[in-house]
């Protein structure tokens, strides 16, 4: 029983493993060499343009957010270049040269009002942030996968109910809360956008409306609820606005 | 017993519905409105409710504009009662209405369509009076006429003049006055000023004021603004946003200490205040710039107004030939420091002049000009003046620093090639702290890993894919686990799932020795078999079961009879031929068999 146990668990291993590579994009890899090629040349404007056309194709990867970040804020686009890092760092959250870019492209435009947030609050959010969507659904799988295991060995040990209860009961508690942030962090992350150039948030959606607040390019908001052309957004700060759906950009 | 739970509370919950649907349908239409006073003070917001009995209204009725109020939406609520079996509905919808002014107003009728209907509601007048005189008869002022909450809140901009000269110095006064209504979260004034230049606003001050008899509570902003350009020019109006706090009284009938003591005493204490944004406005302000009068112009003037002090010293007055000296000015004083020129070293043309750095500070602008004498001969370093126009006494002034002497020696051959420090501060730069660049990090060289634009891993078909192959793997081994342990703990479940294969392996041996011709061998294998093939199926002692053991075991089992005396025939001609020991033929073998094979057969066919 043992042997068929771990048997099947090779099998499944394996399955699962020979259906992970990474699909090779010769195409993007030359447009991506290219574009670095203008980029050092001082080209800035090509050399984002170039970057966008590999995303266009459909293909994206950390680097090339962060490649395409620093083609904007070189060309002056800083609220695009905010974007683009914020869409790097959903890809390789712990970069260190993604994060010290981002923060040095904040510091060129306004600051924003700081979300008011407890310690446990502000510790919380930095654990979610620490691994990208990816690393979590990774994580949280092998979680479940490390239950389901315990509580097979439970079965097939003839472990006392006790024991089993306990291990199988620590394990899932584990796995369930990591999942809970794992969906924690996607719904976070759904309607997240950035402000592209710097504009006005008003009480109503039309434009004679009274200005509520101001809004400085590369600031994060929260979408609430479209009425094309405008958008409602959530500050950080949790004041709410209308703003034209073409000065801002979902990340 | 679960299915059974949820035909319960389906059967209770179709019941409940097909009971209330025709009952709700019978019911009359009728649609009001309601509010919770018809008098209300001016800073008290009312409550309007719309409610629609015996249909539904799920959407917000649109409230015309009225005059003398704001309206903002507040939500629905539904509310289904059942007494004595009558069914009634209700849809209603609230709203606030702000009282802009005092005076008697009416909410007029308001109509809703309803399956085909028409309904209106009855207009309501609501008299909106002035807190002030509600308690004293009349208010501060004496005035007991109309008011508004713009005579309870508003705003001023002032200037100290209307005449004034191109890039003067004007201080701006904005004023929010507020009289007894609540203001919250005033924001700093916006306030337009083409043609100006103008300064951040400092810290703003409050503190009480009494205009025409009314005290006041005043919020006040200070700024300046310089004029670029003359003619004449407006500046504002100012506006500030602010959140005005009406107080909302509860529904009539719950605030009964309103009834007892009057609707101050304790108004205050059971109103909750609901906040509602107001963008205050103030006149704006005419004024005339004027050009700066020709009459006395001295003609190094460049534009600089006010009352200003001007400084300037040389360092080092002795010095070699080549070597830098700084020249240093301050200006301080009444003016537009920021965009004041300062006076430009033309004309030097004994000296390299380089780049001047600048420096501001409150009420002083400082300027430092490395300049390096191009001549042994220089014994001087010319007079800087200053000129600006004085609006006050309304004359040019100028202020000169006189001639500075200095000292050049001729440098000596070793020293031809020097370094010269820019800054003039060759001894303190040294010990200056490096400055550090800032900048973005550079490009990455390689893309890492690729993935596909907007698809997160756990939305692919593989996650998907793993997922369910995991499940099914769990599932799967549970299922086996479980199965072993139940044929570990059920001996019958574990022989009867033996026995046909058994059974198969009995038929087998039965074949070959009927190949071979072993008659006796045969039968006791064909006998063997089905002995053991019945104990297996029906969990029985294989030993005892014989011809008879073997008809009250099918019969107990309720194997029909056709079957039974197939088994017991087999039973019988295998003891016929074991014990009486006739030596039968092939063809009887392949027979014998083919019952065998047929008897189990129909056996695995019975239900248990």
């Amino acid at each position: 029983m043992r042997t068929m146990l771990w048997r099947s668990f090779l099998g499944m291993s394996v399955v699962i493993f020979l259906n992970l590579g990474v699909s090779a994009a010769p195409d993007e890899m030359s447009l991506f060499f290219k574009a670095n090629e203008a980029y050092r040349q001082g080209d800035y404007a090509k050399a984002a343009r170039i970057y966008e056309r590999i995303l266009q194709s459909g293909k994206t990867s950390g680097n090339l957010y962060y490649n395409l970040g620093n083609g904007y804020f070189k060309s002056g686009r800083l609220g695009s270049a905010v974007l683009s890092y914020e869409r790097a760092r959903r890809l390789m959250a712990r970069d260190a040269d993604l994060i010290a870019n981002e923060q040095f492209a904040r510091s060129q435009v306004e600051a924003s009002p700081e979300p008011k947030a407890s310690f446990f609050k502000m510790r919380f959010f930095d654990y979610c942030a620490y691994l990208t969507t990816d690393e979590w659904t990774i994580f949280v799988f092998v979680l479940g996968l490390a239950t389901v295991i315990a509580h097979l060995l439970s079965l097939q040990q003839n472990w006392s109910v006790r024991q089993s209860r306990f291990w199988a009961g620590l394990f899932f508690l584990i796995w369930i809360s990591h999942a809970g942030i794992l969906v924690f962090k996607v719904n976070q992350q759904k309607d997240q956008a950035i402000i592209l150039q710097k504009t006005d948030a008003f009480f109503e959606p039309r434009i004679k409306a009274t200005i509520h607040f101001s809004l400085s390019e590369g600031t994060k908001v929260k979408s609430l609820k479209v009425e094309p052309p405008w958008v409602k957004i959530e500050r950080s700060d949790g004041k709410m606005g209308w703003v034209q759906a073409d000065t801002l950009e979902k990340i | 017993m679960r299915s059974r739970f949820f035909q319960c509370i389906l059967t209770a919950s179709l019941a409940t519905g097909f009971l209330l649907v025709p009952a709700l349908r019978g019911e009359d239409l009728s649609f009001e409105a309601a509010v919770n006073a018809n008098k209300v003070n001016l800073g008290n917001a009312l409550q309007l409710i719309l409610t629609l009995h015996g249909g539904e209204l799920k959407d917000p009725v649109p409230l015309p504009e009225m005059e003398g109020f704001q309206t903002r939406y507040l939500g629905p609520s539904t509310k289904i009662s059942v007494v004595n079996g009558q069914v009634s509905s209700q849809y209603s919808h609230m709203y606030l209405l702000y009282p802009t002014k005092t005076g008697v107003f009416t909410i007029p009728s308001l109509r809703v369509t309803v399956n085909g209907q028409a309904l209106a509601t009855q207009p309501i007048q609501i008299e909106v009076v002035d807190s002030a005189v509600t308690a004293g008869g009349t208010n501060a002022a004496g005035d007991s006429s109309a008011g508004s909450v713009e005579d309870k809140i508003f705003m001023t901009l002032t200037i100290p003049k209307d005449k004034v000269y191109l890039n003067e110095k004007v201080p701006v006064t904005i004023k929010l006055f507020i009289n007894q209504l609540l203001v919250q979260d005033v924001h700093y004034p916006e306030f337009t000023h083409e043609g100006f230049l103008a300064d951040e606003f400092f810290d703003h001050e409050q503190y009480q004021q009494v205009v025409g008899g009314i005290p006041y509570q005043v919020v006040e902003f200070k700024t300046t603004v310089y004029p670029t350009r003359t003619g004449e020019l407006k500046l504002g109006p100012a506006k500030i946003e602010a959140n005005v706090l009406f107080a909302v009284a509860p529904p009539s009938g719950q605030n009964r200490f309103d009834q007892f003591f009057g609707d101050d005493l304790f108004g205050d204490f059971f109103n909750s205040y609901d906040k509602h944004p107001y963008t205050f406005s103030s006149q704006e302000q005419a004024l005339t710039v004027l050009l700066w009068p020709k009459e006395n112009q001295p003609a190094d003037f460049v534009g600089a107004v006010g009352q200003f002090n001007f400084a300037a010293t040389v360092s080092p007055v002795q010095l070699t030939l080549g070597d830098p000296l700084t020249v240093r000015m301050q200006v301080s004083g009444d003016g537009n420091l920021k965009n004041l020129p300062m006076p430009d070293l033309k004309g030097w043309n004994q000296f390299k002049v380089y780049e001047p750095q600048f420096k501001e500070e409150p009420g002083k602008k400082t300027l430092e000009q490395v300049v390096i004498p191009q001549s042994e001969t220089i014994t001087e370093v010319p007079a800087i003046h200053l000129s600006y126009f004085d609006p006050q006494t309304e004359t040019y002034q100028t202020i000169t620093q006189a001639p500075f002497p200095i000292k050049i020696t001729k440098s000596k051959a070793s020293e031809d090639f020097k370094i010269v420090d820019f800054t003039g501060e060759g001894a303190s730069a040294r010990s200056r702290p490096e400055s550090i660049g800032q900048d973005i990090v550079f490009i990455k060289e390689k893309p890492g890993p690729w993935k596909k634009v907007g698809m997160d891993f756990y939305q692919t078909p593989l996650f998907a894919g793993i997922c369910a192959l995991v499940l099914l793997w769990w599932g799967g081994m549970v299922g086996l686990f479980l199965w072993n342990r139940q044929l570990k703990s059920n001996e019958a479940l574990a022989r009867r799932l033996q026995a046909p294969k058994k059974a198969r392996k009995g038929l087998e041996l039965a074949r070959q020795q009927m190949v071979k011709g072993e008659a006796k061998e045969f039968y006791d294998t064909v006998f063997r078999t089905l002995q053991e093939y019945l104990g297996d199926k029906f969990h029985w002692p294989a030993a005892s079961i014989t011809s008879s053991g073997a008809e009250e075991l099918l019969r107990s089992r309720n194997i029909n009879h056709d079957i039974l005396n197939r088994v017991k025939a087999i039973f019988a001609h295998c003891d016929t031929v074991r014990y009486a020991g006739v030596d039968l033929s092939g063809e009887s073998l392949q027979d014998s068999y083919q019952r065998l094979a047929e008897a189990i057969d129909l056996l695995e066919r019975q239900k248990r």
